[in-house]
């Protein structure tokens, strides 16, 4: 099966712009500061339209801005990139929050006349997905899928399906979120309630950002010239119910590996930013064995905090960059897991290291 | 080699009442599932009527605490109940076989993200209690109805507006047609809440008046609630089970506008694009289509840009073939639409009866397709389009096929 290449990756983040910003400021930096929040910037640095998209939710924001360097980082001018050829896929768990909250704070303060439109049309899930298919004027299959964390290897699945089937040549992949109060603190409270009841071992702080991936198969980006950075050779998704999260992540990371290479390999692992992580890296040793050597654990968590339906494509950005700079020689195993026990495992490897 | 997709089970409730009998019956009457909304104070709007499901009955949950779902919930509960009974299929089928869930919905558990966001606002967030949203966010109802059902896996939650059920039975067919696995459980939802509500108020998109998709004088879209679920599965396997199917998904096509958040092309041409795939996907040429159930909104831009669509894909069959949208009889059911409507034309190509665009009096220049007015049997009726756009500029549509036409 032709490999999926990611040709392109666009990264917005607490720590940086960029894939490059990003890999230095992951490798060399030590984020001291806990808040888990994008600074503030300009559209326009990195979308030439950006002036239609002025008034969307941060959601938005962060996600254009992901997808025009992904799309630029795979070589696109970002007129180019669209057509009927082209998908995009985003996940999201909570999306444009902020402008939901603020609609029906009005609506409950101030009563239906006061309510803005902007802010409920901006509010919808699919909003980001919609004004990206704007932006790039991209006609083809265009999805929102709304997931716990492992949602961004549910866009990936759905890019590699349309890609595979011959629908589209080049799909962007993009998982985007925004920090918002309400959602933080009802985590907080669910923190505390699980706590309470089980000992739950982790509470990981929201966190905000996007990040973006252009996909092709490897044929076709070796067709327009183009070297990957990395290919994505696995993935697998489940669900583990109380109490079975170690095994139940063990089964679903020998799954990812199965399609194409040996877990043993794998030199680096990301595990996850959201509940039950812990449970989840357990669950990796387990799927390893105690004869392999301990994987190198790149976590993101102490820089971005848990950026929801945002992190698992961050987690695949991380490691095909750091595989193309060969800081890690691959494969990569990122791991992400959600509140209701969902689980998912992506396998990011070298474009050679995949087995014939 | 493609499998054939064959419907097994199908799932239903709208503002016409719980099941597809009730709904059928209703439908062909060409009767009202509008109503005034008791769900909450429409003192301070404009519109005061919707597609509410009356009397929703509890669901009978095992595993899942009641007190903690959504309405969405229940919504979903009683569809998947209908359309698994009527399949035949039980847990022991995906024991060995792991199903495909794939459902779409807009807002998913508004109504307890309301709930937990008022007692926020107005008593502070220190009494907002964490069970209200429990069943809030869109993929929490999926997972919980798997959960109460034994399905294993994780759900395919599409949020693509107006066309997200469309694209949930899409997603799914393909699947199956491919051999990825050989049951699904595929439809869409959204129950009728006040954010819902005031948002398309706030864009003047509701009609205070009868909603009359197609008209000259229409004045917007009626919002409904409800659920649809269709089981599909191989056409051989279900034969082989001696399942009864219902009928068959022959065709999907998707595409995007790229052209408004809110506001759909005028010029219909992208629209048209998804219309064609279907088609081409189905192989079949557009003499062969014999209904179309509309996507059909009732506000201005909405319907006549399907109408350009339509005049596009199909040429000048547009104007022979029979079409109606029945929101103008249960409202808009965003998620829901495109399962519900899915659903509709399947008992369509059953029945043998085209189902009336309701309130349609006033012909529009601008909108010359030949519409339903009231239910007509139909002597040919093998094949039939339904049509999902949305905001966000997404389109689906889907190509079903009668039981015994290939015969």
């Amino acid at each position: 099966m032709d490999p999926l290449a990611v040709s392109g990756i666009g990264i917005v983040c607490p720590g940086a712009f960029g894939r490059e910003e990003w890999v230095r400021a992951f490798t060399t930096g030590h984020p001291e500061e806990r808040v888990y929040r994008v600074p503030d910037f300009a559209l326009e640095a990195y979308l030439p339209n950006a002036r239609s998209f002025r008034r969307v939710a941060g959601a938005t924001k962060f996600g254009l801005a992901a997808m025009a360097l992904a799309v630029t980082d795979a070589g696109f001018s970002p007129g180019a990139f669209g057509g009927e050829r082209a998908g995009l896929i985003v996940g999201i768990t909570h999306g444009a929050v902020n402008y939901s909250v603020q609609f029906h704070r009005t609506l409950l303060l101030e009563g239906a006349l006061g309510a803005s439109p902007l802010h409920f049309s901006e509010s919808v899930p699919n909003a980001p997905a919609g004004n990206g298919a704007i932006a790039f004027q991209i006609h083809g299959p265009v999805h929102t899928l709304i997931g716990e964390e492992p949602v961004g290897a549910q866009a990936i699945d759905c890019a590699a399906d349309l890609l595979r089937r011959g629908l589209v040549d080049r799909c962007l992949v993009v998982g985007t979120e925004e920090w918002n109060e309400v959602v933080a603190h009802a985590y907080a409270q669910i923190d505390r309630a699980a706590r309470r009841r089980a000992g739950s071992d982790d509470a990981p702080p929201l966190g905000e950002g996007a990040a973006a991936l252009v996909l092709e198969l490897e044929s076709t980006a070796a067709f327009r010239g183009t070297t990957p950075y990395a290919v994505i050779s696995g993935w697998s998704l489940g669900r583990c119910f109380a109490g079975r999260m170690e095994e139940g992540t063990a089964g679903i990371v020998r799954r990812a590996f199965s399609e194409a290479l040996h877990l043993a390999e794998a030199d680096h692992v990301l595990p996850p930013t959201g509940r039950f992580r812990r449970a989840a890296m357990r669950g990796v040793v387990l799927a390893r064995g105690e004869r392999t050597n301990p994987p190198n654990w790149l976590d993101l968590l102490p820089f971005v905090g848990n950026p929801a339906g945002s992190t698992h494509l961050l987690q695949v950005a991380t490691s095909a960059s750091l595989i193309s700079t060969g800081t890690v020689g691959g494969p990569g195993l990122a791991l992400a897991t959600g509140v209701e026990g969902t689980v998912s495992a992506v396998v990011v490897s070298r474009a050679d290291a995949v087995r014939a | 080699m493609y499998r054939r997709v064959a419907i097994t089970g199908m799932g239903i409730l709208t503002g016409h009442g719980v099941g597809k009998a009730v709904n059928w019956e209703k439908t062909i009457a060409g009767e009202s599932g509008i109503r005034p909304i008791t769900l909450f104070d429409t003192a301070g709007y404009r519109t005061k009527t919707a597609g509410q499901v009356a009397d929703l009955p509890a669901a009978s949950w095992r595993r899942i605490r009641p007190s903690r779902v959504d309405r969405a919930s229940t919504l979903l509960y009683h569809a998947l109940s209908e359309a698994l009974q009527e399949s035949g299929l039980s847990d022991a089928a995906w024991r060995e076989s792991p199903p495909i869930v794939a459902l779409g919905t807009t807002l998913g558990g508004m109504t307890s993200g309301e709930r937990y966001h008022e007692i926020f606002v107005r008593k502070g967030p220190s009494l907002a209690r964490p069970s209200c949203v429990v069943d809030h966010l869109a993929h929490s109802q999926p997972l919980h109805l798997m959960e109460e059902f034994s399905m294993p896996g994780i759900p395919w939650v599409f949020s693509n507006a107006c066309a997200s059920g469309a694209n949930a039975i899409g997603y799914a067919f393909r699947a199956i047609r491919a051999g990825q696995a050989d049951v699904a459980f595929c439809g869409g939802y959204d129950p009728l809440c006040e954010f819902v509500f005031a948002g398309f108020h706030s864009l003047q998109a509701l009609t205070p008046e009868l909603c009359r998709p197609f008209d000259k004088n229409r004045s917007g879209l009626a919002i409904g609630e409800g659920a649809g679920i269709l089981v599909l599965e191989g056409w051989d396997r279900a034969a082989g089970r001696g399942a009864r199917i219902l009928g068959e998904i022959i065709g999907y096509g998707e595409s995007n506008d790229a052209f408004h958040l809110t506001r759909p092309d005028p010029d219909g041409k992208v629209a048209a694009l998804a219309v064609r795939q279907a088609l081409e996907d189905a192989g079949c040429a557009p003499e062969v289509v014999d209904y179309v159930n509309a996507h059909g909104t009732g506000t201005p831009f909405n319907d006549a840009s399907e109408t350009a669509a339509l005049s596009l894909a199909l040429g000048s069959r547009a104007k022979e073939v029979p079409v109606s949208s029945t929101k103008s009889m249960i409202g808009h059911l965003l998620g829901g639409a495109g399962a519900v409507e899915g659903i509709l034309t399947v008992l369509t190509l059953r029945e043998k009866w085209l189902p009336p665009n309701a309130n349609y009096e006033t012909p529009d220049p601008d909108c010359g397709l030949r519409i339903v007015r009231k239910a007509e049997q139909a002597s040919r009726l093998t094949v039939a389009l339904s049509n999902s756009f949305g905001f966000g500029g997404a389109n689906a549509a889907l190509v079903f096929q009668a039981v015994g036409a290939d015969a």
